[in-house]
């Protein structure tokens, strides 16, 4: 009922340094005190009121005690709220620090800085009733610009509360403050000098906004965080400012970042905007950071949905192909640089563009698809370009992937092979490995059924022949069971190689990632139609009809239903990374490779006495796993799982390419037949052969078998 | 009294407390005279507070108990009364309640008081959203009464419990006919307000003077145009001479009735019954060329709105005003300062005269007070400002000297509003002691204090007739009175919130008026009933504004950032054509709901060309998330 208890009182007494108080006089006391207080509260909500605030500071209270004739409570004033610690083995128990300053300190201290004046400001809240869209005003509804792309059925928004009522209303001004600002674009010399030139006028305000982001985007990120940290081995509070100056940097960029992501009112400046970041583009190219920040920049400004970047795309879409496809990124050794994530987030940018405008400047997939094709299959192009290419690919999709990249995969598959290292190499003839451990015996029956279907292998006899795939194969795995990483087996042949060479082995390597990862999808919806899922806390009743990918909750496996059969399993790893590793090798001898060699150890167990057998790592090691995955580069496991079909749905968080992908089951009957399948690299082999033509297929079982 | 009975309460009395001695002589003396059974006579005695304590207290534990149980059956009663009147009974159970309540604590039975609440607490709480916070509120309130020494204890009590709480405190009036319909919310709006039904209703039914002053600007406008009408129609009728007779009769009858329109009009005017200024000339002309370029506004052409945000304040403006012609912008501060924005180059600053280029620097700060600034209003020729401050004082000021002319002594305690007289001269101040206060400019001390509220008087507006002022309270009634004889006029309940706002329709005719809780009310002055009740605002609403002219539109601003417009048409018909017994038909209705960014609305404003004028504060992001 009450607030204040009589142990309270008692406690303020003897704060307050008076006779001791009995516990029943503060019994007494209490609900007294309690009724004053409350008539002081009662008239400091008052003043609150009359101050127009909704919220009770210590100044109302000192007017209400003043009102009462009371000594007001001194050092309780100010904006900062009354900071209350706890008392040390006390649950409820606080005090309210009131350290001893030392004069001299108070008085040397340097004078704060004087408030700034207080103005007045005018902006129309509305015209004739409409509400323009303004940075002052509040911005519109996020679908406002949904709704202006695809007009909806009927907004009839009844009722008038809030700014919904107002989404319909701006738009005939933001068309014209498009069509104002299309003029502006005409003002450059170079998008169109037969144009007169016309007056554009800008707000002061948005001078100001625009010069100020401007000179922010021209500064760029500043110093690269490796910079950082020489700075702070060099000296202690030098490198601290400096972090956190860089704080302060990054956390205006940011702020910079989400307004021109989500400010209504841009659109006077987008040409400008765009012509900057253009500029700007063209004029860093030796700044990676910066490169990162101006598409970062691009993209926020076609996510803004109050401003509309389609006249501008033609600006900007040079600039983010220059990101995707140029030679050279980055300053001096730009080589050893992580260019390669600035061609992906460029990729990802212009599919951004792609997805945004899909109607309204028709062409522009179209025609950047032309321009990444014809890099993949010209020889003549470093492949560092041609990364960025397989990147723009990836990025639009896994449809896009199956029918422009899967074609074309042999012809740029011969292009890389010369480049990467022998083990990788599908040449039957290529020389072998130096050091060749023996292969298990088991390595034969997975060649046989590989070689059932591959002419060149089944000529090979199983166990001899290291160029077959299942051999091969196992070639690793014998390596990874010795604890050793497949191409440490073969370690000392790089050193061999000339730096140029070496380089152009990197650069091959990482081109076969991307090009794993991109074409991941896609075999991976070819491969799951062969394989069987059910959840693991049921009982296996024969195949599921409609194989439905969940990763997180359910296991895939293959039934085993002959010693030697295939395996295959999902392992939920993480939702950033999910692995699907599905292997070929005989049930008696279950070694998955790993990662940096180290020894994966598998329960097997028979699941209630049927033939089935069930693999999967135990739970410790598989984030033992998943912990070294995410230190190691990615990019690398999935090359070093090669001989395995290594299909990574959820690559990487935000990774455009399978947001939105999920796997559907075939429609034509004669592709359903394939979901009961046992899995094998047969099945796949048929099922691809049934989606691809002979010729890309065979590159494609080349790259993943 | 009858002795008997006394003696034996007395009797009784003392053995209950165990005072055994003076119980057994007593009864010595008492024995002789052997009384019949004791009943209680309600016509006790005149020293009914004795007996009345001795007759609780006879009646012991049980008998506060018995105050819950009788709530209780009583409670029962109306639920099971016939569905026809259970809706009206049903209204008596919350105030009976709370008086049950009230006379346990008072008895010092504050744990049966107690558990009677938590027991019925759902029953008063639980049916809808919107009275349920009020009603919450004063539970709560009701709660923290635990010694009967917090009560005033001014009140008797008597013994037949409920009967006699509802005869000492309901006026219940048995009316003929049909029983009302359940008014479900509204059920209990009046009640509880602590004023009299009685007297409430003696004051209600005063005959007022609600018509326009004679001869104010509106009139004089309409005059002069219909007189350039009149000289344009001769000419017409000289270009085309070939007016057929009919015609020009036709002509003349609408004249005729023009004219006698303009009379009937006349005569709802009203005479200046107190002294005013003549206005000056120049002010004059340009009122009118403000009339002139005035755009009618409606729902069909909303009103522009030009926001005004005051930047790094801080919290720390409290009140702001626009000077009539637009120009400044006058802002009270809590650090006791009063500032002066010039707006120059603002859109209407060159159409309206040259005073506004000499204003020089754009920006006044100016002292005076001593406490923080809560209310300011601009004289309506904008020559000066009244500003109204938590130490007691009300001071004016010279926009164009930038100092302080004269300071009004008078309200001890703060003083919350200030509000200019239409007419100019007077102007009204509403202060924390409970009083209005009616203060000349030339004069030092108020010509009129105007007592009544049981809180603070919070707001106070003036009549545009100047003969009446309306005041909003925290006891949450509007009151108006009459200045000429300082008469309370109209009492008007039915808020759930303290006033915040107030606003008189330009014809005269309705009030409106906002609460702390965003309720916004519309009010027939001429019937003192209630004609409608919005709930669009959810946060107090600070500032309301009548368009200018008959366009009808009005404008709330409130503290949850968002200007709303709504319409009021048709209200005017029926206060002309003298259909007082018949309530005005409610048609007010929102149009439209701007929202600011973060900008709380304090002040609301139009111009004479009908723009609308908004001003408020930045409120800084730490209580906007706590808000």
């Amino acid at each position: 009922m009450t607030l204040l208890s009589h142990n309270t009182l008692q406690a303020v007494a003897d704060g307050l340094q008076t006779t001791k108080l009995g516990e029943e006089a503060a019994r007494a006391l209490a609900p007294h005190v309690e009724v004053r207080v409350r008539e002081i509260v009662q008239e400091a909500l008052k003043f609150a009121r009359h101050s127009k605030r909704s919220l009770l500071t210590a100044d109302d209270i000192t007017c209400a005690l003043k009102l009462r004739n009371v000594e007001p409570v001194y050092g309780a004033g100010g904006k900062d709220p009354g900071r209350f610690l706890g008392v040390g083995g006390h649950s409820n128990l606080f005090f309210v620090p009131d350290p001893v300053l030392s004069l001299q300190e108070v008085i040397e201290a340097p004078l704060p800085k004087p408030p700034t004046e207080i103005a007045v400001l005018q902006h129309w809240l509305a015209i004739d009733g409409v509400q323009p869209a303004i940075p002052e005003n509040t911005p519109l509804q996020r679908s406002a610009k949904r709704q202006r792309l695809n007009p909806p059925a009927a907004t009839v928004q009844a009722s008038f509360r809030g700014p919904a009522a107002n989404a319909a209303g701006p738009a005939p001004e933001v068309a014209a403050a498009h069509a104002a600002s299309t003029d502006a674009t005409a003002d450059h010399p170079a998008a169109a000098p037969v144009r007169a030139p016309v007056k554009h006028q800008i707000s002061q305000e948005l001078q100001v906004y625009f010069d100020r982001v401007a000179a922010l985007l021209r500064a760029g990120p500043g110093p690269t965080p490796a910079a950082g940290s020489d700075a702070q081995a060099s000296g202690g509070g030098a490198a601290e400012a400096d972090t956190q100056q860089g704080k302060q940097k990054k956390q205006k960029l940011q702020a910079v970042l989400a307004s021109l992501a989500s400010d209504a009112g841009l659109h006077p400046v987008a040409p400008y905007f765009s012509q900057l970041l253009a500029e700007e583009v063209a004029g860093s190219l030796k700044d990676v950071a910066k490169l990162h920040l101006l598409l970062e920049a691009m993209s926020s400004l076609l996510r803004n949905p109050h401003l509309s970047m389609e006249p501008y795309i033609q600006q900007l879409m040079p600039a983010i192909m220059t990101c995707i496809v140029r030679k050279q990124l980055g300053g001096a050794g730009w080589e050893s640089q992580n260019h390669w994530r600035l061609r992906e987030h460029a990729a990802r940018v212009a599919a951004q563009v792609c997805e945004q405008f899909p109607s309204e400047v028709y062409g522009i997939q179209k025609r950047i698809t032309k321009t990444f094709v014809k890099t993949l299959c010209d020889p003549s192009k470093p492949l560092v370009t041609q990364y960025g290419a397989i990147a723009g690919l990836a990025a639009l999709g896994s449809r896009v992937v199956c029918l422009l990249l899967m074609p074309n995969l042999q012809p740029f598959l011969s292009l890389l092979e010369p480049h990467l290292p022998p083990q990788l190499r599908q040449d039957p003839i290529a020389p072998q490995p130096t050091k060749q451990p023996s292969a298990p015996p088991s390595a034969a029956p997975i060649a046989g059924s590989n070689g059932s279907q591959n002419a060149t292998s089944q000529s090979t006899p199983s166990g001899n022949a290291p160029c077959s795939n299942g051999t091969h194969g196992s070639a690793r795995e014998g390596a990874a069971a010795a604890g050793m990483h497949p191409w440490d087996a073969s370690g000392d042949e790089p050193k061999g190689l000339t730096g140029q060479a070496r380089q152009r082995r990197a650069d091959a390597l990482q081109c076969r990632a991307a090009l794993l990862r991109a074409l991941g999808p896609c075999l991976h919806s070819i491969a799951c139609t062969g394989l069987q899922v059910r959840p693991l806390s049921k009982p296996h009743e024969g195949p599921l009809k409609q194989p439905r990918m969940a990763l997180g909750q359910h296991q895939l496996r293959a039934n085993t239903q002959k010693p030697g059969a295939e395996l295959a399993s999902i392992k939920p790893m993480d939702t950033d990374l999910q692995l699907v590793t599905v292997q070929t090798c005989a049930a008696d001898d279950v070694i998955l490779p790993q990662a940096k060699g180290t020894q994966s150890r598998l329960q097997r167990r028979n699941v209630g006495g049927s033939n089935q057998t069930e693999i999967f790592p135990t739970q410790n090691e598989s984030k033992e796993e998943q912990g070294e995955l995410k230190s190691s580069n990615t990019e690398e496991t999935s090359v070093r799982l090669g001989n395995l079909i290594v299909l990574q749905p959820g690559y990487r968080r935000g990774l455009p390419l399978d947001s939105t992908w999920q796997y559907k089951p075939p429609d034509r009957p004669e592709d359903n037949r394939w979901l009961n399948r046992p899995f094998s690299p047969a099945g796949i082999y048929a099922r691809v052969k049934s989606l691809c033509e002979a010729a890309h297929l065979h590159a494609l079982v080349r790259l993943i078998c | 009294m009858d002795e008997v009975v006394l003696d034996r309460l007395i009797l009784q009395y003392l053995q209950k407390r165990g005072y055994t001695q003076a119980r057994q002589s007593l009864s010595y003396e008492t024995t002789a005279s052997q009384a019949p059974d004791m009943t209680l006579a309600p016509q006790v005695d005149p020293e009914k507070g004795i007996v009345e304590d001795l007759l609780l207290y006879l009646v012991a534990d049980n008998n506060q108990a018995q105050y819950a149980r009788s709530f209780d059956s009583f409670a029962i009663w109306v639920d099971n009364s016939l569905d026809l009147y259970r809706g009206e009974l049903q209204r008596l159970l919350y105030p009976t309640f709370t008086l049950c309540y009230l006379r346990l604590v008072r008895h010092s039975a504050s744990s049966e008081a107690q558990q009677m609440l938590a027991k019925h607490r759902t029953r008063f709480v639980g049916t809808t959203q919107r009275p349920a916070q009020a009603r919450l509120q004063e539970l709560q309130e009701l709660q923290n009464l635990s010694l009967p020494e917090q009560l005033d204890g001014s009140q008797a009590s008597k013994l037949f419990l409920i009967l006699s709480i509802i005869n000492e405190h309901f006026a219940i009036q048995m009316v003929e006919g049909q029983p009302a319909a359940d008014a479900g919310d509204e059920a209990d709006i009046g009640m509880l307000s602590g004023q009299s039904m009685g007297i409430m209703s003696s004051v209600n039914q005063q005959e007022l003077q609600l018509g326009l002053l004679q001869g104010n600007a509106e009139d004089r406008f309409a005059a002069i145009k219909a007189d350039r009408e009149a000289e344009a129609v001769p000419e017409a009728d000289e270009e085309g001479k070939a007016l057929t007779k009919k015609k020009r009769a036709a002509l003349e009858k609408e004249a005729e009735k023009e004219r006698s329109k303009r009379h009937r009009v006349a005569e709802g005017r009203l005479e200046p019954q107190i002294p005013l200024l003549p206005r000056p000339d120049v002010l004059e002309s340009a009122v009118l060329r403000g009339f002139e370029s005035r755009a009618d506004v409606g729902p069909e052409a909303l009103p522009s709105i030009l926001f005004h945000t005051f930047a790094n304040t801080f919290q720390s403006l409290n009140c702001c005003s626009f000077a009539p012609d637009a120009q400044s912008i006058a802002g009270g501060y809590a650090d006791s300062s009063v500032r002066l924005h010039s707006l120059n180059g603002a859109t209407e600053a060159s159409a309206d005269g040259p005073e506004a280029q000499q204003a020089g620097e754009p920006f006044a700060c100016m002292h005076g007070h001593s406490a923080p600034v809560h209310g300011i209003d601009w004289m309506p020729d904008g020559r000066c400002f009244l500003t109204a401050s938590s130490d007691g004082t009300l001071r004016i000021w010279s926009p164009e000297l930038r100092r302080n002319l004269a300071v009004y002594r008078g309200h001890r305690l703060p003083v919350w509003d200030v509000a200019c007289c239409p007419e100019g001269h007077y102007f009204a101040s509403a202060s924390n002691d409970r009083t209005v206060r009616i203060w000349c400019t030339d004069r030092v001390h108020s010509v009129r204090m105007l007592p009544g509220a049981f809180s603070d008087a919070d707001v106070v507006r003036w009549h545009p007739n100047a003969h009446y002022v309306a005041a909003g309270s925290s006891d949450r009634t509007i009151r108006m009175w009459d200045i000429r004889g300082g008469t309370l006029q109209r009492i008007l309940t039915g808020h759930r919130a303290p006033i915040t706002s107030l606003a008189f329709s330009p014809d005269g005719q309705m009030l409106l008026s906002g609460d702390a809780e965003g309720e916004l009310l519309l009010w027939s002055l001429g019937q003192a009933k209630r004609i409608a009740a919005f709930h669009d605002h959810c946060a107090p609403i600070w500032t309301l504004a009548f368009s200018n002219g008959s366009s009808g539109m009005l404008a709330s601003g409130s503290a949850d950032q968002t200007v709303k417009l709504w319409s009021l048409s048709g209200q005017a018909t029926s206060g002309e054509e003298g259909e007082a017994a018949n309530l005005p038909v409610s048609n007010m209705q929102m149009l439209k709901s701007y929202r600011t960014r973060v900008m709380p609305i304090f002040k609301l404003q139009w111009t004479p060309r009908n723009l609308l004028l908004a001003a408020g504060a930045m409120a800084p992001t730490e209580l906007r998330q706590s808000a």
